[in-house]
């Protein structure tokens, strides 16, 4: 297990942060002796949860100082909004909140979601590409979890899952790409269409739907059953590096001048903006994350960037401030706290 | 025994069915075997173990479709028929139940049906053992390749002396 810190994650360095924001892997684990959450009464949850809690968490476990335990029926729509735009749970899991149970480590790397779709889905966040070093984190909990539980299993079918297109590893592994170039240059559905026939997806997050705020991409493992954890792994962490290299030759392509012009009016915009949406910091902030890549910003790097798309999301805001309930004055704290990071102007 | 399609009453109907070569069981109290449309063998005084649907029936495709969706997974209760329309499954011993009917769907999902990832501890021991001979094969190809004949030969070993202890 990682160093104890009570650092988050995001502000770590990452692998690769001109075209990686960050790398998850999910590990979807059930028990056996329970239906699958959709089946649950709360009772039964609550049940599960705690003997989960007490696997991991309890008397002598090395865990227990770093993680914290949360009843998802005392945390506040808000909080709970909160968490799904830090990725730490998902939009379906904020919505019923009756029995469900999470344990999050102090930097918010990792998040285990008891009772969502499946009774245990462990997540681990790592800035940057470090696709192997998020799957080893997963797995030493897995081993805990294995250890102390009754796991749902079966020889032929693998880690048995609610939904049938989990079955075998269990395992989602997702890096989120930054790809602004393969983005203006229209080639971003011939990317998609082409890693869709070797086993992944790659599809436009943030946004609704498929737009893609910020050219922000998630690129993921499709199949899970017939292929082991380290083989997948690896061939997300290889087609992520194709990828990577598009973008970059991408960005190369288009004339210094242009693009060199355009980090310098997302920087200026940031710097003395008065209000900021978030859609529009996701997208000006996509050009810091280039400029930061041709070393234009002495003062601006990465973290700063992951650190201002992370925490400054709706919900995230509001949670902090309780003036930031109301759009425009969120909008107004939101370029309050980017001058700030950038450099008050 | 308790009736497979309401889970509630005693079973008296007991109802085979074989199809494509696939044998089903079914138990039925009265009221569902009614509803099912399958009270009519009453009369023929047929409630009783026999091959309702391999013999008398056989020509009769919907009873058979309506017969499959009778069974249900004794730890939760779910039908093929509710799996399949949520896309999710009740429990892990639902996949046991309706092992036969996921896997045209999991080929189609994940282009095959066999688990190669990570065992849990308590997988048994043949399947580790399986995969410990595969892994070695596997060595002993590429040694063989890079013509590493010493490497090479310590597998081939370790492969007899596991396929000798399989055999015994
Ligand atoms: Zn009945
Ligand atoms: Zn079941």
């Amino acid at each position: 297990m990682q160093k104890p810190t009570n650092e988050k994650w995001y502000n770590q360095i990452g692998e690769q942060g001109d075209c990686v924001v960050s790398t998850r892997v999910r590990l979807a684990r059930n028990l056996r002796g329970y239906p699958f959450p959709n089946r649950m009464t709360a009772q039964q949850k609550r049940e599960l949860c705690q003997s989960v809690r007490d696997a991991l968490l309890g008397d002598g476990s090395a865990l227990r100082g770093e993680f914290r335990y949360l009843c998802m029926n005392e945390i506040s729509d808000l909080q709970a909004a909160a968490m799904v735009e830090r990725h730490l749970i998902s939009p379906e899991f904020a919505k019923k909140r009756d029995g469900e149970a999470l344990i999050l480590s102090a930097d918010e790397s990792i998040s285990i979601m008891l009772c969502e779709e499946d009774h245990i889905r462990i997540q681990v966040m790592r800035a940057g590409l470090a696709v192997r070093d998020a799957l080893d984190v997963a797995q030493k909990l897995d081993y805990l979890l294995d250890e102390r539980l009754d796991v749902a299993f079966d020889e032929q079918l693998g880690y048995l899952t609610s939904c049938p297109t989990n079955l075998g590893t269990g395992m989602r592994a997702s890096v989120m790409l930054h790809l602004p170039a393969i983005a203006q240059a229209g080639a971003v559905s011939q990317i998609a269409s082409a890693v869709s026939k070797i086993g992944l997806t790659m599809r436009g997050t943030y946004g609704e739907g498929s737009r893609a705020d910020g050219s922000l991409y998630q690129l993921s493992n499709q199949i899970t059953l017939g292929i082991s954890e380290q083989t997948a792994c690896d061939n997300l962490e290889t087609i992520a590096g194709q990828i990577i290299a598009k973008e970059r030759e991408a960005r190369s392509n288009t004339p210094d001048q242009l693009m060199v012009d355009q980090v310098y009016r997302a920087l200026g915009t940031l710097r003395y903006a008065r209000m900021l949406s978030y859609d529009e910091l996701l997208s000006l902030t996509g050009y810091l994350r280039i400029g930061v890549g041709m070393g234009l910003l002495k003062t601006v790097d990465y973290n700063t960037v992951n650190r201002l798309i992370i925490e400054l999301g709706r919900a995230s805001m509001a949670e902090q401030n309780n003036s930031a309930s109301d759009p425009a004055a969120r909008d107004t704290l939101r370029a309050d706290i980017v001058r700030q990071a950038l450099g008050e102007a | 025994m308790k009736c497979q399609n309401c889970n509630q009453n005693e079973a008296t109907a007991y109802l085979r069915s074989t199809v494509n070569g696939k044998t089903t069981e079914l138990h039925l109290c009265a009221e569902c075997a009614k509803k099912l449309g399958v009270d009519s063998v009453d009369s023929l005084g047929a409630f009783s173990p026999m091959d309702i649907f391999g013999s008398l029936f056989s020509g009769m495709t919907p009873l058979i479709g309506k017969a499959a969706s009778l069974k249900r997974c004794p730890d939760c209760g779910s039908s093929f028929e509710e799996i399949a329309s949520i896309g999710k499954a009740g429990c892990p011993q639902c996949y046991t139940v309706f092992r036969e009917e996921f896997l045209p769907t999991l080929r189609r999902i994940h282009g095959n049906a066999k688990h190669m990832g990570n065992l849990p501890s308590s997988a048994g021991v043949q399947i580790k053992t399986q995969r410990e001979l595969e892994s070695l094969k596997d060595q002993l190809r590429r040694a063989v390749d890079a013509q590493e004949y010493e490497k090479a030969a310590e597998y081939r070993d370790r492969i007899k002396e596991i396929e000798k202890q399989q055999e015994a």
